[in-house]
């Protein structure tokens, strides 16, 4: 009489807490360094190799005809925009596999990279969407604050005008004022940005999951999984921070140490050019190896919080039947 | 999948106990409100006795201010106070839990399971500056197997996550749902359903609140699809909504629970 019974679904992750999405980013970061920081490697190498090449070759092409220089600096740029691009799908990956990795259902790296590679110029999308929007939110708010600043001062001007023409106490009025101004708006435009980045927080993460979304899609599901949990979020960046801090001050340390030994050189009668150059190498070095420790961390925070929010938002671990794969 | 460290402590009575260690994430939370409270309180106090001391000394003793070096003996006396004992005094007090760690309900716990008591809480205290010290705790507490900072080693203790109190979930189910859920119980075996399955309807209607609308109603299809498929029913009913079917079910299902329960005791 019965159907066959299917074994009931593994119980997934429950909505978290910001300490534990924390911990449970720290473990994921340590169980997983080589292979996160891997696909870290190969989506900085995306940046630095095309760099170098373009510096030599711009070198090596500095006595030709300004025709040539043209064309080559035009075609020089396209392939260092695909190479941001694939600098922002290798970042995407690593949450991708932090989040596949909480389900419960690991893939190879070679695998998920197969997936998420047939959308690198949606991630680029998505961080133009992003910068046009940050780039919007500055000029409005700067319009806004002048507009501000120039009807309050004219009339605190005005009124005092008509009492006295001749006040010297108007002048240090509408000084204070325009202080305050100033103060209360870096307060509230501090918040909005850190506001917008949470609300963007995991912004390339769906993506990287789904990976058959469309761009606005995946804008609207930032939209929704944020919206109510701005404060959340805040509380999750800043603990993260501040377990971050020691790897921070450790390369903070080491470029100081660098550049103060660059400028020691400088310093010396005959600086020598070799030392110099292998001195500013060594200070890329430094941040290319802080980027490779740092980025894996943040990317797999980001699926981890991506998790959390599906987990809230759309009751996603509710599930009686088990996950199927997309 | 081990997402959170756990560990199994042994009482010297030979009783296994497993915890869930606290974690660097809770820990970083709970010291950075710590140390939020504590700076207020060590401001709170300086602000305080500086007022203390202006008017007395200005209205009441005049410029005969003998008494000025005791009061402000008194004064970093109580500072000092303050500044050594907020760690010792709260775990002591509240059982191994200082303000920022009763809020992301973490506790201090001995090795052998027992509650941390002064001289625990004391060599906390006092390795803590040592612990702070280039984030030397960090990494202890990330890297080690027990998360045991310095202070946490030399006292022989350990953080752990308390058990979360669930709140007693109340649920208002509309008529329609009590309606539904009597008919359900005469015709289907609601037992097909299993204890999990049951679980995952009520986290359904306990967390439906905080979901975004479309994924509410999305989510309330399509468990209520399932559920009619497990419940082997013929269609779902008509003129009740997803929600109102899942709630029915709930209700039918906590019922037999309840007579079952009633009939074994």
């Amino acid at each position: 009489m019965t159907a066959p019974v299917s074994p009931p679904p593994k119980p997934l992750l429950q909505p978290l807490n910001a300490g534990n999405i924390v911990t449970i980013t720290v473990n994921l970061y340590l169980t997983h360094f080589r292979t996160y920081v891997g696909v870290a490697w190969q989506g900085i190498l995306w940046i630095v190799l095309p760099i170098l090449g373009i510096t030599a070759l711009s070198a090596i092409l500095a006595t030709t005809s300004a025709g040539i220089l043209l064309l080559f600096g035009l075609s020089a740029g396209v392939a260092l925009i695909y190479c941001f691009a694939q600098f922002l799908t290798h970042s995407a990956l690593i949450s991708r596999l932090a989040f596949n990795h909480l389900l419960d259902s690991d893939e190879t790296v070679k695998e998920a990279k197969t997936k998420v590679k047939k959308r690198v110029w949606s991630f680029l999308g998505l961080a133009v969407f992003l910068a046009i929007f940050m780039m919007i939110t500055y000029i409005v708010s700067f319009v806004i604050f002048f507009i501000f600043i120039g009807i309050g001062s004219t009339m605190l001007a005005g009124l005092g005008g008509i009492a006295n023409p001749s006040n010297t106490a108007v002048g240090v009025l509408v000084s204070i004022f325009i202080l305050l101004l100033v103060i209360t708006f870096f307060v509230l435009f501090s918040l909005l940005l850190l506001w917008i980045y949470c609300r963007f927080f995991v912004l390339e993460v769906p993506l990287a999951v789904e990976t058959q979304l469309k761009v606005y899609e995946v804008i609207q599901i930032n939209w929704n999984l944020s919206k109510k949990n701005t404060r959340y979020l805040m509380v999750i960046l800043s603990i993260a921070f501040l377990v971050n801090a020691p790897i921070y001050l450790v390369f903070q340390l080491l470029s100081i140490m660098v550049q103060t030994l660059a400028e020691l050189i400088i310093d010396t009668p005959f600086p020598s050019v070799v030392v110099l150059v292998l001195s500013y190498l060594l200070g890329y070095l430094v941040s290319i190896v802080g980027g490779l420790l740092l980025i894996p961390f943040w990317q797999t925070l980001k699926g981890v919080i991506f998790y959390d929010l599906k987990t809230r938002r759309e009751g996603f671990d509710l599930q009686l039947k088990p996950i199927q794969d997309s | 999948m081990n997402l959170l460290k756990k560990i199994t402590l042994k009482t010297p009575e030979s009783v296994e106990l497993k915890f869930t260690l606290a974690g660097i994430g809770k820990r970083a939370y709970a010291v950075l409100l710590d140390y939020i409270i504590w700076l207020l309180l060590l401001m709170a106090w300086t602000f305080i006795s500086f007022i203390f001391i202006y008017n007395t000394f200005s209205e009441v003793l005049g410029d005969n201010n003998q008494l000025g070096p005791w009061f402000f003996s008194f004064y970093l006396l109580i500072f000092f106070l303050i500044y050594v004992g907020y760690f010792i005094f709260f775990e002591v007090w509240w059982q191994g839990k200082t303000p920022g760690k009763r809020f992301v309900n973490i506790r201090v716990i001995r090795d052998d399971g027992k509650p941390a008591r002064l001289p625990q809480a004391t060599l906390r205290a006092l390795l803590r500056p040592v612990d702070d010290l280039f984030f030397l705790g960090l990494f202890f507490i990330v890297l080690g197997k027990r998360e045991k900072r310095l202070g946490d080693w030399l006292a022989g203790t350990v953080v752990i996550q308390e058990e979360q109190k669930k709140t007693q979930f109340t649920f208002s189910p509309s008529p329609t749902s009590q309606d539904l859920a009597e008919q359900l119980k005469n015709q289907v075996n609601i037992n097909q359903l299993r204890p999990e399955e049951f679980l995952i309807i009520r986290l359904y209607l306990e967390r439906r609140d905080q979901m975004f609308p479309e994924a509410r109603y999305s989510k309330a299809k399509e468990l209520a699809y399932q559920v009619k498929d497990i419940l082997e029913l013929d269609g779902v009913p008509e003129g009740v909504t997803a929600f109102e079917f899942l709630a029915a079910v709930y209700l039918a299902y906590q019922e037999q629970e309840q007579t079952i329960s009633l009939e074994k005791n």
